[in-house]
Parts: structure tokens; C-alpha cells; sequence
């Protein structure tokens, strides 16, 4: 089944003095199936964030057609776009952006209660989430008394507790040291192997050599993309680092 | 060179932060204004026709000490608050290679600046508005406004000189915080989440207990006179409890309701309850005061509003006839002396109507079950259930003040409490008499005005058959200030059909009349109605006046800190809301958790301030019965008003800054 379907998708943004306007994407083409790990890569400013966002139904589309799990986003209501993101996705942000006011474990509760669920069945969820990312001793502390890791693992246990069918992750290891970006990778992976789809908005070649294929966005377009096929971690790594290199080189003839 | 560098960094943090110092500017200049006005007003000479203006001329320099006084307290706190804000920048600064002592000559150049701009403001417009305030103090008193305009620099200068030295304060505080300054504050940052409050129960229990202990004493206040000090008491508990109550016992409120887990795990509370803890801590102290100055506002202007609007109601309560005398008429010969009266009057005969004349033997008594004991020297330290004002009238005058028919035993008497109830049916004067109680009468219906003492304490109106009998065994019997100890009233009284100018000159004519009519230094009370009902409007006028500028001056300081409340509020809800969005709440969601929050905490301290005004309630009204207001059903209905419009005002300035908050947050997405 098809998760996100992306066809001539194009956004403008019309800067507010002068009417000055920026092509953030042009013309993006793409079709992600559901289990799908993508990785997406792309200078500073290509339109990766803004792709992201619309995927998200926080921002809409200038032109083109997106349908994400099924829903049209062209054409849905703000009431019920918030819906559609607490029922069907999950956010990673790069910031983590948890709550200050919220014990880590009021964090990840935060889409349940918008729901509407009964705290015993939070309960029974957040349990198997937070043994298997190692969180259980932290449930109690506050964002401001935990490492960066720590509240990445909290970020992902917020974007997994509602079983979204698609995860939208924007540079999630950007504030981690490699040792906390290996295990949240690692991380990802294993729910990747239980069927949920994942799309990663990232910067790093280790990170990306995770997914099962890598998407370059250049210009606001799809530039190119490298499936990884049967490769192992390292052989994809190696893969891409090719392609970078290649693409810069390319760039610059 | 050097020194312009500074002083363009002084007036771009000043630009940078307007948000901020826009108002704080404003409202020093209108501090400086009121200031200014209230000043001019106390240095003006005014015409003798303006009766009651000596109330002003003497409580303003008052009135001006108050508003200078809050002024350097409350700017302040406000100037405190804003350079906290500030601190990232100071520390930056540091960063970037500013010693302390440049600093310093930064905050100095922005104080100068800030200072003199709000200063020469405030004065400018004090100078256009005093005249418009003289005008409208002329009007309040029916006098003829003159237009000369005249800027008095007495007023001037020592308006510029308390205000400079206030700013002078603000400015060493300004630099002792830019010493302090560290410039790892920019590391720390305040993004970083502080820690979670604690609930602190100790202080929220002693809040409520001491909040308890102050209502109690305020209900229980029977005599003002006496109790001054335990109200000022009450009102110093009721202030700690505030601050007690929204600092401490807020936080543990919340607590309390994030323990009750199916409460709390809810969509409607989830949000509101979690950021309100830390709302709560951060803002308990600003709140406190808002309620606070909310409750001085109140009280204030519904007293203010009871005298201003019921002077003519008041003073007829008092005086219920046009013209009044008063004799002791003890040792006098009544009957001759009124018939000269009679006489001498007849020349007015056209203009005099409702004659009429009444003895009533007024005292003081110390009541102990059914005995009552005339004291030679009275012990006002005594309990006030003990003391009760006795005033003794005679059947036949009771028959002529009420209209009703009785008939008494020489031994019977009637007998009505005010203030106060009599279970027994005898009574015993210690000393004298012993009467059978006939009736205990519950209402007491007559033009006959009770003192206003009178009316403080509790009473008697006693009708026996015969007042000699009753004041026999006192002849002779002395006061301490001379007086007889059971002195018997004449009064003399009567309704004049001129207008009131004509009746106050009236009223000069007819008391030399009757200074030489009486034998020689004979003290009596001659008062008319009219002059009392110009002296009350003058003085009422005053007080209302003074009374207006004051609590603009709170009232515009509750302003602020609102505003600020807000303004805060917004920079730190901003990155918040940006994530719940995301998260998945629908943006109706965010703004209706956001109206909880904002309604909860900002409809709190006015609740409070209302509840304060209630149980202050018992007390000034008693305070007013001092100022003639006996009407205690008006009163009421004066405070409920009073609270209303204040409530309605509020409204209205909470949904004017909540809008700065809106464009704040929705900023962010
Ligand atoms: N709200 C906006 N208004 C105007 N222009 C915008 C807005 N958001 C993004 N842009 C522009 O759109 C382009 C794409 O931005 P986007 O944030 O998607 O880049 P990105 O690929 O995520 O970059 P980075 O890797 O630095 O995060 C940029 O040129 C940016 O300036
Ligand atoms: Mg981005």
C-alpha cells in the first residue's frame, strides 16, 4: 500500500514586504510504501522542512496533489488536519521539543490525553515504548534534568505511543553525539522492521546509510535517489558518500 | 565620540525593548502628571464661596505623599522587573567584551533618558491637564470657573525634583543588577526549562489559617473607634495571606489537582493544570498585588462613592429640619426662653413652618443584664457589648415625635434597642429608678436624629412617664468635662420655605438673635441644614476628588502589571504552542486551553479582592456611619456597584492586553 503519494507538489512563499517570492519547493515527485525507511538529504534551504511541514498538514501546498495513509491533504480542514496528525503521525524534531512544564512522562501521554484515552490504557502503552527504549527510570524527571539522548528517546516514545502509520523525523540526530545517534538510529530500525513507515529529513551520511533508501532534494525537486537493495549499513554508507560526491562535483562542472 | 557611542546603545535597548518600555514610560509620566495636578490644586488659592474646600486644601499634601510614595515603590518593582528580563542582553554584552563600568555608563545614559522624557512629559501634560482639573474641582462645586491659566513653578520644581530622585533610586538599583550580571546567564539561558515548582504546604496552610484569623477579626470589629488598630491588623494579615495564598497556596492547589489523576489526564485539564503550576510560581507575587491594589480600589471608591453620592441623603438624616438649637436645658428656664423665641421669630412668621421643640436626657451607660449604671467616668475601654448611648425621652414628647398613643404607669417605660437587644423586663438605673419594661419596641419611627456616636454604639431609647423623675437622682452630678452627667436636651426646630442661600444668611441673622435673646454664656448648637449641606457637598467633593486621583494611580499600576503579566506570558507560552500544534492540537484547542489559563489566572485576584471587600464590608460601613451614612442597604448597594464596574473595567483591560498576548503567540505559527 501506498503511504505518501506526492505528484507536481509546488509551495511558494511570498515574503511579507515586497511580494518578493521563494520557490521553497518546485515540482516534487514521490512515492514512499508503507514499511519504507526513507532518508532525505539536501543542502541548507533545498525544501526539506517545508516538505516535511506539508506532509504534516502544517502547511499547504501552493499546487500538486499529496495524499499521506489515504487523506488528501489538499484539501483538509484545519480541525480536522489536527485529527489526522494526532492519528496518523509521528514527530521527531531535531529540538526534541518537549514540553517544559511536563514530567517526560506527561510528555509522551500529551497526544493520548488529546484523544480522549483513560490513564490505565496510557499506562499499558507507555510500558513495552519506554522498556524497549530504555526510559522506564526516567518517566519522572523533567526535560530540563535529562541528557540530549535521553530526550531524543522521549521525543521518539511520543511520536510512537499513538501507533502512528507514518514517522516524520526532521534531523533527529542533529543534537546528539554519535553514541546517542547510533542507538536512536539503531532504534529506528527495529520499529522500521515492525512495519512503520519512517521518513527522515537528515544531514548526516551515517544516519542516512540506516534507511532503505536515500532521497536527494536539491533546488526543490527529487534530484536523485539510491536504493540500498540487499547492501549491508557499511556498503550503503559507501554508496552515498559516492553520490555526494559525485553530485558536488557535478554542481560545481 | 565616546560618549555618543553609549548613548546610541542606551536609546537602541530602549527602542529594541518597547514592547516593555514603552508603558513603563507612560506610566511614569503619569504618575508625574497626577503628581503635578495634585500639587496644583493644594497651592491654589481658592474663593472663600467654595465651603468644604478646606477638606482638600488639608488632606492633599497627604494625598501627594501617598501617590510618591507608591510612585518610588512601585516603579521600582516594575524597573526591576524589566531589567531581569533583560539580563540575556546584559550578558551578551559581556560577551562581547564590556567591562561592568560600561555597562553602568549604558544604564545611566537610558535612565537619564527614559527619566527626562517621562518627566518633562508627565509635567507638560500635567501643566495642559490641571486646568481641566481645577475646572472640573469648580464645577463639582457649583462655582464659576475663571480661565486665567497660570503654571505655579513651585509645583513645578518640586514635582521635577521627587521625581528625579525616584529615578535616581531606579538607577542605582539599575546598576547594582548590570554588577551582578554574569555573562553565563546567555549559557543557562531560560530556554532550558526551569526546575518544576514544589508545592510548599506549610506556607499555603498558613496562608489559609491567617486568612481565616483576619476575616475573623474583621467581622467581629464592633467599634470602630476603638478597634482602629485591630483593623489595621487585620488588613497587614490580609495582605501576607494574599501573597502567601497566590505564592504558595496556588502551586499546591494544582498539585493537588494533578494527584487526582482521572481529573488531570484529561483534554480539558491536561494543558491548563501542568502550566498553570509554573504560571503560578512565577506570577504569584504579581497577582497577589494586582488583587491587592484591585481591593484597595474597591474599597476606596465604593466608600468614596456612598458619602459622594448620599451627601444630601446624609446630612438630612442628621439635620432632619431646616434650622436646629440645641440647648442643655438643665439649669435654663425653658419655658421663658421660648417664649421669646417665639416672639423674636414672629418676624419671620411667613417663612416658618413644622415648628416644633422636644427634651431628650442623653448619656452614656454601662449595662450589665438588666442593670444599668450611669458612670461618672466612663471606662471606653471597656467591652463594647457593655456600652450602650442612653437617650430618654417623655411620653408626651414621644406622642409628638412619632405619633403614636401611649400610656405608662409611673413605674413603666418603653424601651428601644438599636444595635443591640433587650431580653429582660425590668429595668434598674443604678442609683435611681427601677422600671417595668411595657414593650421592647422594635421600630422606631421618627424625625428625631440620633447622634452619630450614637449611632456607632449600641442604644437606648428609653420613654418613661416622667424625665424629671428619671434625672433626679444625677442633679447636681458632674462629668468630667463639666457638663451635668445627665444632660437634658432642648431642641428647637423648624422647616423654612426659602431656598437654601437665603436660608444660610437667615441662619446668621437668627443666631445672633439669638445669642442676645439667651441669658449670657449659655453654650448651644444652632446648625442649619442648608450650611451642613454645603459644607458636607464641599468636603464630600474633596474627598471624591482626591479619592479619584489616588485610585487612578492604582488603578493605572494594576494596569501595568497586567499588561505585563501578559506580555510575559506570551514570549513564554510561544515555543510551547508551537509544539503542541505540531503534536496534533487543533489551534481551537491551544486558544481554548490558553482562555482557561488566561480567565483562571487573571479572574483570581479580583475574586479575591471581592471577597476581601466583603469582609472589610462590616467595617466601613460602621467607618461611614462616623461620616453620617446610616443606610446600610445603600451602602451595599454602592460596594455591589462599585465592584461590578470595577469587574466590568477589568474585563475590558484583560481582553485588551490578552489581544497583545494572541499577536505574541500566533507569532509563532
Ligand atoms: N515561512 C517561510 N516564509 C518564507 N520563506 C520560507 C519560509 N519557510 C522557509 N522558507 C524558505 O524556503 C526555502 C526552504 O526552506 P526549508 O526550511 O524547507 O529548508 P531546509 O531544507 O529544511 O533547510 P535546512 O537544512 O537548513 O533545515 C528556504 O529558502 C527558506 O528561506
Ligand atoms: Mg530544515
Amino acid at each position: 500500500m501506498e503511504m505518501v503519494s506526492v505528484t507536481g507538489l509546488k509551495k511558494t512563499y511570498v515574503t511579507r514586504f515586497g511580494g518578493h517570492q521563494v520557490e521553497a519547493l518546485k515540482n516534487v515527485n514521490l512515492s514512499v510504501e508503507q514499511g519504507e525507511f526513507v532518508a532525505i538529504m539536501g543542502e541548507s534551504g533545498s525544501g526539506k522542512t517545508t516538505l516535511l511541514n506539508i506532509l504534516a498538514a502544517l502547511d499547504t501546498a501552493t499546487s500538486g496533489s499529496v495524499v499521506v495513509a489515504g487523506q488528501d491533504l489538499s484539501t483538509i480542514k484545519e480541525k480536522y488536519a489536527a485529527q489526522f496528525r494526532r492519528n496518523h503521525l509521528g514527530f521527531v524534531f531535531q529540538d526534541f521539543n518537549l514540553l517544559d512544564t511536563f514530567t517526560l512522562e506527561d510528555n509522551i501521554y500529551l497526544p493520548l490525553v488529546l484523544n480522549g484515552v483513560s490513564h490505565k490504557e496510557m499506562r499499558q502503552r507507555l510500558q513495552p515504548i519506554a522498556t524497549q527504549l530504555g526510559i522506564t527510570e526516567l518517566l519522572q524527571k523533567y526535560p530540563y534534568e535529562v541528557s540530549g539522548g535521553q530526550k531524543q528517546r522521549c521525543a521518539v516514545a511520543r511520536a510512537l505511543i499513538t501507533n502512528p502509520k507514518l514517522i516524520l523525523a526532521d534531523e533527529p540526530t542533529g543534537a546528539l553525539d554519535s553514541k546517542a545517534s547510533d542507538s536512536l538510529l539503531e532504534l529506528f530500525h527495529q520499529i522500521n522492521e515492525t512495519g512503520q513507515t519512517i521518513l527522515m529529513v537528515t544531514h548526516s551520511v551515517l544516519a542516512a546509510s540506516h534507511a532503505s533508501r536515500m532521497l536527494f532534494i536539491r533546488d526543490g525537486e527529487v534530484f536523485h535517489q539510491i536504493y540500498r537493495g540487499t547492501d549491508t549499513n557499511e556498503q550503503f554508507y559507501q554508496k552515498i558518500s559516492d553520490t555526494l560526491t559525485l553530485l558536488a562535483g557535478g554542481k560545481q562542472a | 565620540m565616546r560618549q555618543g557611542f553609549y548613548q546610541k546603545i542606551a536609546t537602541t535597548g530602549i527602542r529594541n525593548n518597547r514592547k516593555m518600555y514603552l508603558p513603563y514610560m507612560c506610566i511614569t509620566g503619569m504618575f508625574v502628571m497626577i503628581y503635578y495636578i495634585m500639587h496644583y490644586l493644594s497651592d491654589m488659592e481658592y474663593p472663600a464661596g467654595m465651603r468644604g474646600i478646606s477638606i482638600l486644601r488639608t488632606t492633599m499634601p497627604m494625598a501627594c505623599e501617598i501617590v510618591a510614595m507608591f510612585s518610588l515603590i512601585f516603579l521600582f518593582y516594575i524597573s526591576t522587573f524589566l531589567l531581569r528580563k533583560r539580563s540575556r542582553e546584559f550578558g551578551l554584552y559581556r560577551i562581547l567584551g564590556m567591562d561592568k563600568g560600561n555597562l553602568c555608563r549604558i544604564m545611566f545614559h537610558e535612565q537619564l533618558f527614559s527619566g527626562l522624557i517621562s518627566i518633562a512629559g508627565g509635567i507638560f501634560c500635567g501643566i495642559l491637564c490641571s486646568k481641566l482639573a481645577e475646572m472640573l474641582l469648580y464645577q463639582m462645586f457649583q462655582q464659576p470657573v475663571s480661565y486665567a491659566f497660570h503654571i505655579p513653578w513651585t509645583a513645578v520644581c518640586s514635582t521635577a525634583a521627587i521625581y528625579a530622585a525616584i529615578q535616581l533610586v531606579l538607577l542605582i538599583k539599575a546598576m547594582w543588577i548590570v554588577r551582578r550580571s554574569n555573562p553565563l546567564i546567555l549559557f543557562s539561558g531560560s530556554r532550558t526549562g526551569e526546575k518544576p515548582p514544589k508545592a510548599n504546604w506549610l506556607l499555603a496552610i498558613a496562608g489559609i489559617l491567617i486568612l481565616a484569623t483576619a476575616y475573623y477579626m474583621a467581622v467581629t470589629i464592633e467599634n470602630p473607634l476603638s478597634a482602629f488598630t485591630k483593623f489595621f491588623i487585620a488588613v497587614l494579615l490580609v495582605i501576607i495571606a494574599t501573597y502567601l495564598l497566590f505564592i504558595a497556596g496556588s502551586v499546591a492547589f494544582c498539585k493537588l489537582l494533578q494527584k487526582n489523576k482521572r481529573f488531570y489526564y484529561h483534554q480539558k485539564h491536561f494543558v491548563p493544570v501542568s502550566s498553570m503550576v509554573y504560571r503560578m510560581k512565577r506570577n504569584g507575587a504579581g497577582l497577589a498585588s494586582i488583587c491587592i491594589l484591585s481591593t484597595i480600589v474597591l474599597v476606596t471608591v465604593s466608600c468614596i462613592s456612598c458619602l459622594y453620592f448620599g451627601t444630601e441623603k446624609e446630612v438630612r438624616d442628621m439635620y432632619p429640619y431646616d434650622m436646629e438649637l440645641d440647648l442643655i436645658a438643665n439649669d435654663l428656664n425653658i419655658p421663658e426662653i421660648q417664649e421669646k423665641l417665639e416672639t423674636q421669630f414672629s418676624a419671620y412668621e411667613d417663612q416658618i413652618t413644622d415648628e416644633t421643640s422636644f427634651f431628650s436626657a442623653q448619656t452614656v451607660g454601662v449595662i450589665d443584664h438588666h442593670i444599668l449604671t450611669i458612670p461618672e467616668e466612663m471606662d471606653w475601654t471597656l467591652s463594647a457589648d457593655h456600652i450602650r448611648a442612653i437617650v430618654v425621652l417623655s411620653t408626651e414628647d414621644y406622642t409628638k415625635l412619632t405619633g403614636e398613643q401611649v400610656s405608662l404607669q409611673p413605674q413603666e417605660c418603653l424601651l428601644y434597642p438599636s444595635g443591640t437587644s433587650y431580653p429582660y423586663d425590668t429595668l434598674i438605673i443604678a442609683n435611681g429608678a427601677t422600671y417595668t419594661v411595657k414593650e421592647v419596641l422594635q421600630q422606631f419611627h421618627s424625625d428625631f436624629s440620633v447622634d452619630s456616636v450614637v449611632a456607632v454604639i449600641a442604644s437606648f431609647i428609653l420613654v418613661v412617664p416622667d424625665l424629671d423623675t428619671f434625672c433626679a437622682p444625677f442633679e447636681g452630678m458632674e462629668s468630667r468635662l463639666g457638663n451635668p452627667l445627665v444632660p437634658v436636651y432642648w431642641e428647637y426646630a423648624f422647616n423654612l420655605t426659602c431656598d437654601h442661600n437665603k436660608q444660610i444668611q437667615l441662619s446668621a441673622q437668627m443666631k445672633q438673635e439669638i445669642e442676645q435673646l439667651l441669658p449670657e454664656d449659655t453654650t448651644f448648637s444652632w446648625t442649619s441644614y442648608a450650611e451642613e449641606l454645603e459644607d458636607s457637598q464641599g468636603a464630600n467633593a474633596s474627598l471624591f476628588f482626591i479619592g479619584g486621583l489616588v485610585t487612578l494611580v492604582f488603578f493605572c499600576a494594576t494596569v501595568l502589571i497586567i499588561y505585563y503579566k501578559q506580555i510575559s506570558e506570551g514570549y513564554e507560552d510561544e515555543r510551547n504552542f508551537a509544539i503542541m500544534q505540531r503534536i496534533g492540537m487543533k489551534k481551537t484547542e491551544i486558544h481554548q486551553a490558553i482562555r482557561t489559563q488566561m480567565r483562571m489566572v487573571f479572574l483570581l485576584p479580583v475574586l479575591f479582592a471581592g471577597i476581601h471587600m466583603l469582609f472589610a464590608f462590616g467595617f466601613t460601613s460602621k467607618i461611614l456611619i462616623l461620616f453620617g451614612v446610616f443606610d446600610t442597604s445603600y451602602m451595599a448597594l454602592v460596594t455591589f456597584f462599585s465592584f461590578i464596574g470595577f469587574a466590568i473595567l477589568y474585563t475590558i483591560i484583560y481582553r485588551i492586553t490578552t489581544e497583545s498576548y494572541y499577536q505574541i503567540v500566533s507569532a509563532a505559527h
